[in-house]
């Protein structure tokens, strides 16, 4: 089965941007809006990776990423923060919260492609 | 440079995830927030480092000699306010250039901002607010031609087909990354404070809120004939 990729993003750019980037993968995207539809989609579909924004309405990245750690089926599934917030205070506070990676926007595709593939890969082998 | 206001132990965690290390600018704008109660010589001689930074404050007439000096009488005429926001100018512009680059391969080239330039370009306005150690908006503003030119960049389409929905949307997520980068850039200084969502007006006439103690500069970028101003609007906590 190809890998599930969940985006969590409230921009409907941003989440058109990384269908693109993804476009010729063999991989599944599945999109929330918000850090609750996040949650609830996650739960849902059972993705291999998340891919998170940090500021977005309802519910947070950073909210939605400590509440995955504290599910049992989602505790360990990567995330990577897309997000503006770069600062090393977020930077900081993702790393804590266990995040596989950190991309600053504005990104390149071929950065965010590098890095989803890498994980992906990573998770395959262990 | 060195700042007191970042962690020592960043460095390590921005490697970590192949982030970029704080620019000068940044650690700049840090130095001068850690001295800004002090005495004027010291800010003086932090800004007499930075050539583009004293370019901008003494609008390009630098002395070959004895710069800092003539920063020192700067400052001293202006206040240190006026400075900080100039020193905050050099992250911001960085982030608008750098974004533009990114996300639509778009060169952008500074120019003078003019009474005449002004008036060519109030087709949308977009803004952000910044709220905490320091307070302020930042507003994106350009005519429909360099809009539609963006959204046809950024969704890899005709600029034409782009709808009135698309040109506003990439340039909300514009506006979002770019006072975001230079939001994460405040708090690296030392200046924590949070962001707004961004919000797209269009056909509005510009005109920035009278703050008390606000301090507002413009700065102006081309790209092919099109112009894009930019505001800064800042207002310091006590």
């Amino acid at each position: 089965m190809p890998p599930k990729i969940l985006t969590v993003d409230d921009s409907r750019i941003v989440r058109m941007l990384i269908s693109r980037a993804l476009q010729g993968c063999d991989c599944q995207i599945v999109e929330a809006t918000n850090g609750e539809e996040g949650l609830a989609t996650a739960l849902r579909e059972k993705p291999d990776l998340i891919l998170l924004d940090v500021t977005m309405p309802v519910m947070d990245g950073f909210e939605l990423l400590a509440r995955l750690r504290q599910e049992a089926t989602l505790a360990k599934v990567p995330v990577i923060m897309l997000t503006a917030e770069s600062s090393q205070e977020s930077v900081a506070k993702a790393d804590g919260l266990g995040v596989s990676g950190y991309i600053a926007k504005p990104f390149k595709e071929e950065v965010l492609r590098d890095r989803i593939n890498g994980i992906i890969a990573l998770a395959a082998k262990s | 440079m060195t700042s007191p206001a970042i962690k020592p132990a960043t460095p390590v965690l921005l490697s970590k995830y192949a982030m970029e290390p704080t620019s000068e600018s940044v650690s700049r704008l840090a130095a001068l927030i850690a001295v800004r109660g002090g005495e004027l010589d010291q800010i003086a001689k932090l800004i007499a480092a930075d050539r583009a930074l004293t370019e901008r404050l003494l609008e390009g007439d630098v002395p070959a000699t004895g710069a800092a000096d003539e920063v020192e009488r700067q400052i001293f005429r202006l206040g240190v306010e006026p400075i900080l926001v100039l020193a905050m100018s050099e992250p911001l512009i960085n982030a608008v250039r750098r974004t533009f680059e990114t996300m639509a391969g778009i060169v952008l080239k500074p120019v003078e901002v003019g009474k005449g330039n002004e008036s060519a370009v109030e087709r949308f306005t977009s803004s952000l607010s910044i709220t905490g150690r320091a307070n302020g908006r930042v507003y994106l503003r350009l005519g429909e031609d360099f809009c539609r030119a963006l959204a046809a960049q950024v969704l890899g389409m005709e600029g034409a087909a782009a709808t009135a929905e698309d040109l506003r949307d990439v340039l909300a997520e514009m506006s979002n990354m770019i006072v975001g980068s230079f939001q994460s850039n405040l708090c690296d200084a030392g200046l924590t404070c949070k962001l707004s969502v961004p919000e797209v007006v269009a056909d509005a006439v510009f005109a920035p809120p009278k703050v008390p103690r606000g301090r507002h500069r413009v700065f102006g970028f081309r790209h092919d004939g099109m112009l894009l101003l930019v505001d800064i609007l800042v207002e310091f906590a006590g």
